[in-house]
């Protein structure tokens, strides 16, 4: 009877023991900001910062800090403004971009964002023109930067011309794509002299992501990108039923749901002239 | 793709000749015409094998299908060295999908491997394919086996919660006898697939202890359908080896283990668009059994724990043309226990069982771009789920009187089922943005049955309710591509449990080495589980129609019926007929998918100075119930004429006996497909077998 009972505990304990193991919590983002340039002006000391240690191609979140001689405390500063400007042998041009305002984040003098169009490379280079009000004296300082190039099938910025104006959509989350749902978020800017941009508001961006590699099927209960909030950014659910490489086939649709940019993906239409690659 | 081939050649089928026609109305006709009078005429009740434990069912031709004897399992065969699922499908109880010639899966009363619990002396095994392509009888060999129990409905609620019932396989294992050593070598040939089939078994039985191993080898080719047609991908190799020992602590405790490992290469699957490059299977157990003594009560204690894995590499490697390659690997594993008394006291028969396991199923899919840099596709198909069960089974059978027989079990589950991989969860949560990652249920059984044994006749009926909780890709799929209806399937992790209420009845009438069995199964279930088209959603896999969600039909009801006679012809001569037809419906009147038509078999048996002949008929009538609405194709009506011979030779007096098995399976060639065949690929054709077995 004994042995009986001896074996009887032993079988319960497998059992129990092979009880589901705990799984690890959700993965923390640490939301810190990294230096990507600092630069040395007549008075005061500049440092560019962003989400990763480098720009890239696309959507670029920025935060500056223009801080005293000694590097210690943030000076007071007026009337931000700037302006992204691409050097190319043969021209130069801007890129869409935010205005510069003051930072919400006490840390931080300004905010805004860039969206680089293309990267620099041996012969083009990029400069940020910053300008501020110091000490009631306008300061102008220009800044070189470096913009990364995406790896191939990570598009994820586009421009288009509509009725004169130059319209640029860029995919700012998700950064780190995973597999199910996702938050796709994207600004849409538009701009008639390639210098001053402005944020469009009200319209809606329809979205149909795709796999090429497996007879570009589609993922289902997607939603399309709508404004969710004052901050211009156009907001939408993205479902990735598969790692591996995906086209987010876009239509620009306008406030009066006329589609002025982009194509119905069919079995003959591969793509929509407008879209965003992925790949994880 | 390589389906749309074989419906062409279902045209040619159809020709039917008219020896086929003419053979099926006889046998009608036998079978109508019979006279009562004549199977009354003799005495002596035909009694399969009893020596199942006492406490089994005491009528177990009516209930319990027991369908090979404790050892000689290759007396009772018509081809000694036929693998399990041919064994399997002599019952009436079961139909067998065919996907190929390897693996086939069994349905219980209709209804498929989702819905029955198979075990392998009651431990609790789950599949790793996503495909069905590897039910648990395909991890044994007939050499491990004493005996396949097949109970039907509730009348299986002892092995697990299920609706249809269940196969239990029995292990086979010697006794303390101090018989020595003895055994049984085979070699054996089969001609429409090149199978050669080679194996030995080895028993070594002594007082204190007994060990028993074998190893049978498989090996097969592409086989022919009828009219020479080689069906591509229907090859296969399979190695199984099988240990078991016991040992004598005292005369009443008795310790066991036992290994079963089963590992299949290259097995191809002609009806699905994927083959197996690797199945394996690992199967342990520990075992302690206790007699007592001078226990008024306790007959017999046993304990086991188990642990068995279950590996299964899924791929498209072989196949030509596929628009993009792809691998299905899926894993298994489960640990689980039971301790089980059987008591005794007066008038009762008590079992009382208390069981749990834990499985973990995986199962993912890659694809591999064409475009050489591009990242592999990926994702989990099966998300790690974790389902952990514990039930409490109990069973009183009452001798009323030494006629009347009363049978009550219960049994009441709790389970646990979690998803484990946090991209699967993610992944699912695009159809359903609200589930929890866990979810319980608790599951319930209850069977009641009255059985009476008169002189010539055995009467046993009885209803029964059950419920069971979705499997894992029921409830937690993702893209699952069902090759038989084209769709993409997705799971639902809130399904309801699906309940069954059943009655059963079954009928015999011996005498004089004759006998007549009718036995009918009625299912009423609700929340019946099954895949419904989505609108909006499509499909991910290449060529499939669209996706189809698991959901819960409000019923539907299920009805099988066999009747099955025996004649004694002469002392040597022996006819035994069956007839069995199965009818499947949903709540709005829909046939339900693989649902038996009409079919028959018929054999004469002959057996004298240590020969045994059979010359038997088996067919079906034209499935015209099929089920077109969730995406069923026409069958034909087949018949098939098979024929063997085996002689015993005795060597150096009693002690040796060689066995020759010869016989020929479809004599005619005939090119047929059933109901159950996969995509409808055409069965065997002419199929000669031959072979040895020395016991020693
Ligand atoms: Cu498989």
């Amino acid at each position: 009877m004994k042995r009986l009972y001896i074996f009887l505990i032993a079988a319960m304990t497998v059992y129990l023991s092979a009880c589901e193991k705990n799984t690890e919590g959700p993965e923390e983002t640490i939301h810190s900001l990294k230096l990507v340039e600092s630069y040395e002006g007549s008075n005061e000391h500049i440092e560019i910062y962003s989400q990763s240690k480098t720009l890239q191609v696309g959507y670029n979140k920025i935060w500056i800090k223009i801080l005293d001689k000694a590097q210690e405390n943030l000076v007071q500063v007026d009337q931000g403004f700037w302006r992204p400007v691409m050097h190319m042998p043969s021209m130069q041009h801007s890129s869409p971009h935010s205005s510069l305002v003051k930072s919400t984040d006490p840390d931080f003098t300004f905010e805004g964002y860039v969206v680089f169009t293309m990267a620099s490379d041996e012969k083009s280079y990029w400069e940020l023109l910053v300008e501020y009000t110091y000490n009631q004296n306008s300061v102008t300082e220009t800044i070189g930067l470096k913009v990364n190039s995406l790896p191939k099938r990570h598009k994820n910025v586009q421009s288009f011309a509509y009725e004169n104006e130059e319209y640029t959509i860029a995919l700012i989350d998700p950064k780190k794509p995973k597999m199910g749902s996702n938050i796709i978020s994207a600004v849409l800017l538009k701009s008639s002299d390639h210098e001053k941009y402005e944020e469009v508001n009200g319209w809606e961006i329809d979205l149909d992501p795709r796999m090429p590699s497996m007879d570009n099927h589609d993922s289902p209960n997607n939603k399309n990108l709508i404004q969710k909030n004052d901050k211009g950014e156009y907001i939408g659910t993205l479902n990735l039923s598969m790692s591996g490489y995906w086209r987010l086939n876009l239509k620009i649709i306008d406030s009066h749901k006329n589609v002025i940019k982009g194509e119905k993906v069919t079995k003959e239409n591969e793509k929509s002239s407008v879209y965003f690659e992925l790949e994880f | 793709m390589s389906h749309k081939k074989y419906s062409k050649n279902n045209k040619t089928t159809r020709k039917r000749s008219v020896i086929n026609i003419f053979l099926y109305i006889f046998l009608l006709l036998i079978y109508l015409a019979f006279p009562h009078h004549y199977l009354s005429a003799q005495n002596n009740i035909v009694k399969e094998s009893k020596d199942t434990a006492e406490y089994t069912h005491k009528s177990i031709h009516l209930d319990e299908i027991t369908i090979f004897g404790k050892t000689e399992l290759y007396t009772e065969s018509k081809n000694q060295l036929a693998d399990i699922n041919k064994y399997i499908e002599g019952s009436n109880s079961i139909n067998m999908i065919k996907r190929g010639a390897y693996a086939w899966e069994p349905m219980i009363n209709g209804m498929g491997s989702e819905r029955s619990n198979i075990t392998i002396d009651g431990m609790h095994i789950f599949s790793a394919c996503t495909d069905k392509m590897d039910p648990i009888t395909s991890y044994v060999e007939v050499t491990n086996l004493s005996s396949v129990d097949i109970a039907s409905g509730q009348k299986g609620n002892e092995h697990g919660m299920s609706i249809s019932g269940s196969i239990n396989l029995v292990r086979k294992k010697s006794d303390f006898n101090m018989k020595g050593t003895s055994g049984h070598a085979f070699i054996g040939y089969e001609s429409a697939n090149k199978q050669k089939i080679t194996g030995i078994a080895l028993e070594n039985s002594h007082k204190k202890y007994f060990t028993d191993i074998s190893f049978t080898y498989r090996n097969a080719a592409n086989y022919k359908a009828g009219g020479n047609l080689e069906i591509p991908f229907s090859q296969f190799t399979k190695y199984n080896a099988s240990a078991i020992g016991g040992y004598k602590l005292t005369d009443h405790h008795i310790i066991e283990g036992s290994i079963i490992y089963d590992h299949a290469v290259d097995v191809g699957y002609p009806a699905l668009p994927m083959d197996v490059a690797t199945a394996k299977a690992g199967i342990f157990s520990a075992q302690y059994n206790y007699f007592p003594k001078d226990n008024p009560f306790i007959h017999e204690w046993k304990t086991k724990v188990y642990y068995n894995s279950i590996t299964h590499i899924m791929d498209d490697t072989k196949r030509p043309d596929v628009p993009v390659r792809m691998d299905m690997p899926g894993w298994s594993k489960t640990g689980g226990f039971y301790t089980q008394v059987h008591l005794k006291r007066a008038k009762h028969r008590i079992n009382a069982k208390l069981s749990g396991y834990q499985n973990a199923s995986l199962a993912e899919m890659t694809m591999y771009p064409n475009q050489g840099d591009e990242k592999d596709m990926f994702m989990l198909t099966w998300p790690d789920v974790l389902s952990s069960q514990t039930q409490l089974y109990l069973r009183d059978q009452i001798h009323l009187t030494s006629s009347v027989q009363l049978d009550f079990s219960g049994s009441l589950a709790y389970q646990h089922a979690k998803i484990r991989d946090e991209s699967g969860f993610e992944n699912l949560k695009i159809f359903y943005p609200d589930i929890k990652s866990s979810n319980n249920r608790l599951l319930k059984s209850l069977n009641a049955n009255v059985l009476y044994d008169f002189s010539n006749i055995e009467l046993s009926f009885g209803t029964g309710y059950g419920e069971r909780a979705p499997d894992v890709s029921e409830g937690y799929g993702f893209y699952l591509f069902n090759s038989f209806d084209k769709y993409d399937y997705i799971g639902s992790p809130s399904l309801p449990n699906e309940t069954s209420l059943e009655s059963n009845l079954a009928i015999s009438y011996q005498k004089n080495g004759h006998s007549l069995k009718l036995k009918g199964d009625y299912f009423h279930i609700r929340n019946h589980i099954i895949g419904k088209p989505i609108d909006g959603i499509n499909s991910m896999t290449i060529g499939a129609k669209g996706v189809k969600m698991y959901t819960a039909l409000d019923f539907a009801n299920l009805f099988s019926t066999s009747l099955e006679g025996k004649v004694s012809l002469k002392e040597y001569l022996k006819w035994k007929s069956s007839l069995s037809y199965r009818i499947g419906r949903d709540n709005e009147k829909h046939n339900l998918p693989l649902i038996q038509p009409f079919s028959y078999n018929s054999e004469l048996e002959f057996s004298k100075n240590q020969y045994t002949m059979h010359l038997a008929v088996e067919g079906a009538a034209k499935h015209k119930a099929i089920s077109t609405y969730y995406g069923e194709s026409p069958v034909n009506d087949y018949l098939l004429l098979n024929l063997s011979l085996r002689k015993a030779f005795n060597l150096q007096g009693y002690s040796k006996q060689l066995y020759i098995n010869v016989g020929v399976d479809n004599l005619l060639d005939r090119r047929y497909t059933t109901f159950a065949d996969w995509n409808r690929i055409p069965q065997m054709g002419r199929n000669i077998f031959t072979n040895l077995m020395f016991t020693f």
